[in-house]
Parts: C-alpha cells; structure tokens; sequence
C-alpha cells in the first residue's frame, strides 16, 4: 500500500525517535527498521531521511558522532537526547488520542 | 578505478553540487549508498544493476536539496524565556533598590554587582570572539557543517548566560550608584543609555538565535555587536576594561579564535570524514 505524502511526513519524526529509542543508529539502518516494522509496506525515498535526521540534530533531540564501521568506512551514528524523548512522548500520545479517536469515528472494535 | 567506484565518484559530484559545501552530509549519504550497492551484491546483482537500484532509491540530489532546504525552522521562545525574566526581575530589584538603598548593605551589593557583571562582560566578549573567528576561517575556507553548529550553540548560550550576568549586576549596582557614584544626573543618564544599548545589542542577538533560519553570518555578525557597545561606548571605566588597549584585545581575540578551532574536537571531526575528493 502506498502511504500519502502527507502521512509519511507527519510520521517520520516519531518513527525515527522511536528507532533510535531502541538504540544508537544509522541512516541506513534505520531504514531497513522502518521497512521492517511495517512488513515492507512504509518504503521511503532513502535519500529524504537525512533531511530529517539532521533537523532532529539541530533541535537537539539527537545527538551523533562519527565511527568507523566494520568495513572500515565511516558511518555516522544518531542517538537520542533527553530533549528527544520527551518529544516522542509528546508524538505518542497525539497519535494514540489520534488512532483512539478514528477508531471510534470509523466504528471499529477490535485490534 | 573500477567501474562502481567511477560511478560513485561522479554521483558524489552531482550530489556536492546540489549540496554545496557540505562535505559531511555528502560523505554521510555516500556511505548509505555504498552500504546499500553491497547488500545489493550480495544478493546476486552485478555492480551495474547494484548501483543503479540504490541511486534510484535513494533519490534525485537536487530533490534531497530541495529537502534539507525546505525543513521547518520554527521558533524557539524557550531560548528567550530566561533572559526577558532575567531582565523584568531586575527592573523591579533595580527599582526597589534605588529608593531603599539606605537600608541595604551596600557594599555587599557592590561587589556582587561588579563580579556579575564583569562575568557578563567576558561571557560577550567570548562571543565576540568566536563570531570573529568564525568569520575569518569561513574566509579563508568554508566551515564545516559540526563547526557551524558548534559555533551556534557557543554563541546562543554565551548570549543567554551574558544578559543574566549584566541584568543580575546591573540590579546590584542600582543602591551602590543611588548613594555614592553620582551626583549629577547627565552621568546617570549616559550610564543608563549606554546600559540600554548594550541591552539592546544582546537582546537582538537572542532573538536572532531563537529564529533556526538566520543566516550564520548574520549570527556571527550580531554577535560581535554588544561587545563593540562594550568597547567603544566607554563601558571600561567601570569595569577595568579601559586599561587594556583595544588593539591588544583584538589580537587577543584573534589569537584565542585561532587555538579554538585548532582544537581536536573540531580537527578530528573534520579529518575523520571520508577523503576521496
């Protein structure tokens, strides 16, 4: 299924926090996380996270550094800050009043 | 060069094109497609077919641009919270304490102010000197996107941290001067204006680092401001500055601008990327 560009911006932000939430990571990575909790259905332009990634740097909900991967290349690792938790707690609970709300709406009562 | 590592190289270009000088986001991006060219591999595909797939996925350079030119730069009036009660809290001291100076341990109060203040002064020189700094490096070759950030923070928390220092002081000071500085009220008059220009030059640049989308030149330029408020509007006096001649704390400026950028953090940073320009 192809998500609206709409909805794939509004959620990139909490689904890179939730990521990096597990741990420190990279870009691509991160992507394969992505394609992997959706079931390879979310599929993103690779290229577009970086953008977000590095707004999440300049707001100071991530921290990065440099290392050196196994192959000897260098990679550049994002992990989150306190400030970056607190924002995905923030996103949680919008989206959870969000899915709440539509499956009421939609008059859905399972899952 | 082989074939994939040819191809790579003319990618990097255009990618460098669309993304001028920034070296770091390049060689980050570079990384992701060469990780993604080997998966591709190792499952079989030629170097050709590899390639091709992870530049289609990864996205068109000038659409990236486009991206990381298009991110929201929102407002931060977090950054300015502190410093407008810093300043109404000291209007009210300053004002309460110029009409019960009478009944206040004055020289307690003096040299809290002196001390505050002073560290203020210093906290705008600092920035003063790192704008400079930045702005003669970024000369002679252009920043690295770590040092520009670097550079920002520094000056955005030296900025917050001097106009508490000076509101703190100058509120201190208001009982000293009540009673034993001046009688006359032209020299309470130019120290209050020359106050309120110092304020004003710091408060701009807070402002101008609450606001994500201002140009870094323009940050580095507002902030050489207050200090040359400091400088040239016969601050000194009061505060010991007037014996150190100007051209001295130039150069020292320049001086210690050139030791910070020298320093690891920023040099290995710069060092450690990818070199196959």
């Amino acid at each position: 299924m192809k998500l609206a560009k709409d909805l794939v911006a509004a959620s990139t932000v909490p689904l890179v926090l939730a990521i990096l939430e597990e741990g420190e990571s990279y870009g691509y990575a991160i992507i394969q996380r992505v394609r992997e909790l959706s079931d390879g259905e979310i599929e993103w332009t690779d290229g577009m996270l970086y953008p977000v990634l590095h707004w999440l740097e300049e707001e100071q909900y991530v921290k990065t550094r440099w290392e050196t991967s196994e192959a000897g290349r260098k990679r550049k690792y994002y992990s989150l800050r306190a400030d970056g938790r607190k924002h995905l707690a923030d996103h949680v609970a919008q989206w959870k009043l969000v899915h709440a709300t539509l499956r009421r709406a939609w008059r859905i009562n399972h899952v | 060069m082989s074939n994939l590592e040819t191809r790579i190289a003319e990618w990097r270009a255009r990618m460098l094109r669309a993304l001028p000088h920034r070296y770091e986001t390049v060689a980050e991006l570079e990384e992701h497609l060469r990780e993604h060219c080997a998966d591709l591999q190792r499952q079989g595909k030629s170097d050709g077919e590899a390639f091709a797939l992870a530049q289609e996925r990864i996205g068109e350079p000038q659409a990236i641009a486009r991206e990381f030119n298009r991110m929201p730069a929102c407002w931060r009036p977090g950054l300015i919270l502190l410093p407008v009660l810093a300043l109404t809290l000291a209007f009210f001291l300053g004002y309460y304490f110029w009409f019960t100076s009478q009944r206040l341990p004055i020289t307690a109060l003096m040299v809290a102010s002196l001390v505050t203040s002073t560290t203020g002064f210093f906290g705008l020189v600092g920035s003063a000197l790192i704008a400079t700094t930045a702005c003669l490096k970024s000369a002679r070759r252009p920043l690295s996107e770590r040092e520009r950030l670097a550079v920002r923070r520094m000056l955005a928390k030296l900025a917050r941290l001097s106009v508490v220092f000076i509101a703190i002081g100058w509120a201190a000071g208001t009982a000293w001067r009540s009673q034993l500085i001046w009688n006359s009220a032209w020299m309470l008059w130019s120290y209050h204006l020359r106050l309120a220009g110092l304020l004003a030059s710091v408060v701009l640049l807070i402002f101008v680092h609450a606001r994500p989308a201002t140009s870094d030149r323009v940050r580095w330029l507002t902030a050489m401001l207050p200090f040359l408020v400091v400088l040239f509007s016969s601050f000194g006096p009061f505060l010991g500055f007037a014996n150190i001649p100007v051209g001295w704390v130039c150069v020292v400026i320049l001086l210690v601008g050139q030791v910070y950028f020298a320093l690891p953090r920023f040099r290995i940073r710069i060092e450690r990327l990818p070199d196959r320009d």
